[in-house]
């Protein structure tokens, strides 16, 4: 099955925790014993968009990871076959036993999904596959304090948008009773 | 003290309470990669949200939300979520530092707890006996928490004989005193589930509030219009319907304005106010806003559009949608604060939200108790008062009326017990302060007017920082104590200001010789020998005491991962009781504020600088520059040194209008000169459509880059003793990059002195200024 993300900007106000319980859940650098200001991986960023001529939404935030493409241009470049598809949930993943750090996958991608550490490896956002298999959501997901990162199978998380807005249309408050099948 | 044992070892064991270690915390449970996860209380900021923490081998893992909790459900903020970086921080000071060469040298060495107490005792024993108990000073910051903690500093600071004061400037206390005052209490629980119109008023949930961002945005999706106003179009005013853009410091103009088209138009709710306020009819304000004031001023919508800069027809439409709302709930914030207006500005606003109908009912702003009831000479104020009577159990808004020796805001004490800070620094500058005591507070970075601050902390003779760094202020010690983290306290919390419960923060870790603010009070109290009132080191001892008239016990807390609730949430509780404020009605117009000679209802009053209150000044410096919160990563000026917060905002940048920076020849990251008539700072800029062409922000909290140095100490509410130090006039320049990376105050040159020269003459101001140049 494919699982993929939602994002929701209008239930963005930027707070920055999906990015924190990214780094926490997969206990990326920077780490305590280094210098602040020093970068580390970033699974998961809060995109800042301004637009000056927008004096109704001068600035709006985007929450971007990886997309787990349908058809991924960081697989179909990867010299090594390092990354692959997982058949469970349909996550974009990396072996890093193969990778060899070429970075020809940060040129391909369109979102800047792929990230390197100070291995030279690539690591990148997994949909927290670890805790899919335990059963709970991705860690940004759960700790969305917005509720704007949703996560599920395709189908689902567009039939939660089509019950949302046919929730709207009819003036009817949240949570959405609609169901969509 | 128990034979062979360090004041250490023995201080750690009971600031554990009766449990001994994370394992066999309250209600821990035990997980397959041998942590044990402990639920315990974030102390990221004070919103004091439940949290978990992942504890292994006395190192914290990890922590998370609490599904089910009512605040969060399941989520944190990102400081929150950072608490592991937080407690095992290698920034930290770990042991008791004791100054070493010159006074102020900055130069310490590591000693023992024991060799620590015994100097401290030995100071602040000397003082008293030479000086009086008012040479003593205690001053408190946010690092060690409200509640309960306050509760035990002060059980100390009575026992010595003196107050405690802040140690930076009273912000929350001047809304909470004015709200007391008007109507008893705070509605500061906005009924969300209900509200047809949730209005957010200088108050940044993203930045203070973020675990309740979903039922926000919920309101909103189920059909409630979200309205925020804010000089700043950001975060939540992104997500918002309706963005109303004030300028800093003119919030009374539009809440003045609002009420001006409720009256006029006969919007508001005549069976409220002609039953539960003290203006039945609603004849003084109707006189007082057409004009009928000492100003003499009709605080008419065009008016005000002309100072705050809302369109008048805005303002008459949002008036009169508010007003005509049955349920439309304002939350307000810090925003509010750091201006000389804030009494009035928060008075006009709990009158709007009265005469319409909005206080403590379904879908508006609900009363909720702050406190638990407490014990009420928990705090030993019977050592001070020796006439005291408790009249019954102290919550927050019925603290024993008491006005410290030394205080002039006799109208502060309404929050609790407290030494203004103008108060604190005077004594300082007086030269009375001859040991100081500070606690979580870094008053050289946070007060305005640092070169002013840093002068009157060099009078005190022997100044003790309990701290987790070894802050600014620290670096001026003569003696440094390694306080706690949250992580490493066990404490009740109930200061979360929306929901009435109680729950229980665990120490699960101990780092270094780091202990609680709480234990070293302890620690202290039993050294000067108060042993019967300081008659145990275990905490759950005070934690019972203080909680005595609750009924609520340590025990009882450990065993309730989700707390315990104290009091109701239920609306229109006035119909029984009636209000806690004079009369029991809603003071409309001000009983308290007339007596003390203040005005009784709400008059326009400047924020100190404006265009329009010094004109001569804006031909020079045409900018509002204002200051706030530096983002949702950060707390004041705390956890700078957090890498994954740090990472998401690694440095302070002025927010300047896109198209002025573009006319100022100014690109995102480039240098700026920022100065205001008192200073100037540089600082690289950030060029965004979120705020106006001729305001600049500056956002709080970089020592490198400190606002502070350009803000207003001079001018205080003669109420509320606030300084007007969030906004003032200003202008910038493109500039060159410091030579040098910028360090704490070192890119920063004052012009003048400020306050200290205001009172005491020009000596002094120079005084200040050579401080600085030795410093640069």
């Amino acid at each position: 099955m494919q699982y993929a993300f939602r994002f929701d900007s209008r239930r963005c106000a930027q707070c920055f925790a999906c990015e924190v319980a990214c780094k926490s859940a997969h206990d990326l650098r920077p780490h305590a014993q280094e210098v602040p200001g020093t970068q580390g991986p970033r699974y998961r960023s809060v995109v800042t968009v301004t637009d000056p001529d927008n004096p109704v939404h001068p600035i709006q935030y985007v929450s971007m990871a990886c997309m787990h493409c349908g058809s991924p241009d960081c697989m179909a470049v990867c010299p090594t076959k390092a990354i692959y598809r997982d058949p469970e949930f349909g996550a974009v993943l990396v072996d890093r036993n193969k990778c060899i750090g070429c970075r020809y996958c940060s040129w391909a991608c369109e979102f800047g999904a792929p990230q390197f550490d100070r291995d030279g490896l690539m690591q990148k956002c997994d949909m927290c596959i670890d805790r899919l298999r335990e059963g709970k959501q991705p860690a940004c997901v759960e700790n969305c304090c917005g509720g704007a990162i949703k996560f599920g199978p395709v189908e689902q998380v567009e039939g939660d948008v089509r019950a949302k807005a046919a929730c709207q249309v009819l003036k009817k408050g949240l949570p959405a009773k609609a169901l969509h099948s | 003290m128990a034979e062979g044992k360090s004041i250490f070892e023995i201080a750690d064991a009971g600031a554990y309470g009766s449990a001994t270690s994370a394992a066999t915390a309250g209600c821990a449970v035990a997980n397959a990669d041998g942590s044990v996860t402990v639920p315990t209380v974030c102390g990221g900021c004070h919103s004091t949200c439940q949290m978990f923490a992942d504890v292994k081998d006395g190192q914290v893992l990890r922590s998370h939300g609490v599904p089910g909790a009512f605040k969060t459900d399941g989520v944190l903020c990102s400081k929150g979520l950072a608490a592991s970086q937080i407690a095992h921080d290698p920034r930290r000071v770990l042991y008791p530092m004791r100054r070493v060469g010159e006074k102020h040298s900055g130069k310490f060495e590591r000693i023992s707890w024991d060799e620590a107490i015994a100097e401290l005792a030995g100071k602040v024993k000397e003082a008293v006996a030479a000086h009086g108990p008012w040479s003593v000073q205690f001053l408190r910051g946010q690092a060690c928490g409200w509640g309960f903690t306050y509760d035990m500093t002060q059980r100390l600071a009575h026992c010595v004989g003196t107050e405690v004061g802040m140690g930076a400037s009273e912000c929350f206390v001047p809304r909470a005193i004015t709200e007391g005052m008007t109507y008893g209490g705070m509605p500061s629980f906005g009924d969300l589930i209900h509200a047809d119109l949730v209005i957010y008023w200088g108050l940044q949930p993203s930045f203070s509030k973020a675990p309740m961002l979903g039922k926000i945005l919920d309101a909103r999706d189920r059909g409630a219009k979200l309205v925020v106003i804010d000089p700043l179009h950001f975060h939540l005013g992104a997500c918002a319907d309706q963005f109303i853009q004030v300028e800093p410091g003119t919030d009374l103009a539009l809440a003045l304005a609002m009420l001006y088209v409720v009256v006029d138009e006969g919007l508001w709710d005549r069976e409220f106010v002609d039953r539960y306020t003290n203006d039945p009819g609603l004849k003084r304000l109707s006189e007082h806003l057409a004009g009928g004031n000492r100003l003499g001023i009709a605080y008419t919508p065009e008016w005000a559009a002309s100072i705050c800069g809302v369109p008048a027809d805005v303002i008459t439409a949002f008036a009169h949608e508010y007003a005509t709302t049955p349920r439309a709930s304002i939350a307000t914030g810090h925003g509010l604060e750091g201006r000389v207006n804030v009494v009035q500005t928060t008075r006009a606003i709990c009158i709007l939200r009265s005469i319409t109908g909005h206080l403590d009912r379904e879908g508006c702003d609900l009363f909720t108790p702050k406190s638990p009831p407490r014990n009420p000479n928990f705090t030993l104020i019977d050592h001070v008062l020796p006439d005291f009577e408790p009249a019954g159990p102290t919550g927050m808004f019925h603290v024993p009326p008491y006005n410290p020796a030394e205080s002039h805001y006799p109208l502060l004490f309404g929050g609790q017990g407290l030494l203004p800070t103008p108060d604190s620094l005077r004594m300082m500058h007086e030269g009375k302060t001859e040991v100081c005591i500070v606690q979580g507070a870094n008053p050289i970075v946070t007060q305005p007017q640092p070169p002013v601050t840093e002068a009157a902390f060099k009078k005190i003779g022997y100044l003790c920082v309990i701290d987790p760094y070894l802050s600014e202020t620290a670096r001026l010690a003569d003696l440094v104590l390694p306080a706690a983290t949250y992580l490493e306290r066990t404490e009740p919390e109930w200061f979360n200001c929306t929901f009435p419960e109680v729950t229980l923060r665990q120490k699960i870790a101990t780092v270094g010789e780091a202990l609680p603010d709480t234990q070293i009070m302890i620690e202290l109290g039993i050294a000067l020998g108060f042993t019967e009132e300081f008659p145990t080191h275990d905490i759950s001892y005070y934690i019972d005491e203080d909680l005595k008239p609750s009924g609520i016990t340590y025990e009882q807390l450990r065993e309730s991962p989700h707390g315990v609730t104290f009091g109701s949430l239920g609306a229109r509780g006035y119909e029984k009781n009636g209000f806690r404020s004079p009369g029991g009605v809603v003071n409309v117009w001000s009983e308290v504020l007339d007596a003390h000679g203040f005005d009784p209802l709400p008059n326009w009053e400047d924020s100190s600088e404006s265009v329009r209150s010094k004109p001569e000044l804006a031909a020079e410096y045409p900018y509002v520059v204002f200051t706030g919160r530096s983002g949702p990563m950060y707390v004041h000026e705390q956890r700078r040194t957090i890498p994954w917060l740090r990472e998401m905002q690694p440095e302070g940048r002025a927010m300047v209008n896109t198209r002025r920076a573009a006319q100022l020849g100014l690109k995102d990251g480039d240098w700026a000169r920022i100065s205001s008539p008192r200073g100037s700072i540089l600082m690289k800029v950030e060029a965004t459509p979120i705020l106006r062409e001729d305001w600049i922000y500056v956002p709080g909290g970089w020592a490198d880059a400190n606002y502070n140095y350009l803000g207003i100490d001079d001018d205080l509410d003669p109420i509320s003793s606030q300084a007007n130090y969030t906004a003032c006039l200003g202008k910038i320049e493109k500039a060159e990059p410091p030579c040098q990376p910028a360090s704490a105050g070192g890119s920063a040159s004052p012009k003048r002195g400020g306050l200290l020269s205001r009172l005491f003459g020009g000596g002094a101001g120079k005084a200040s200024a050579s401080e600085e140049g030795k410093g640069a």
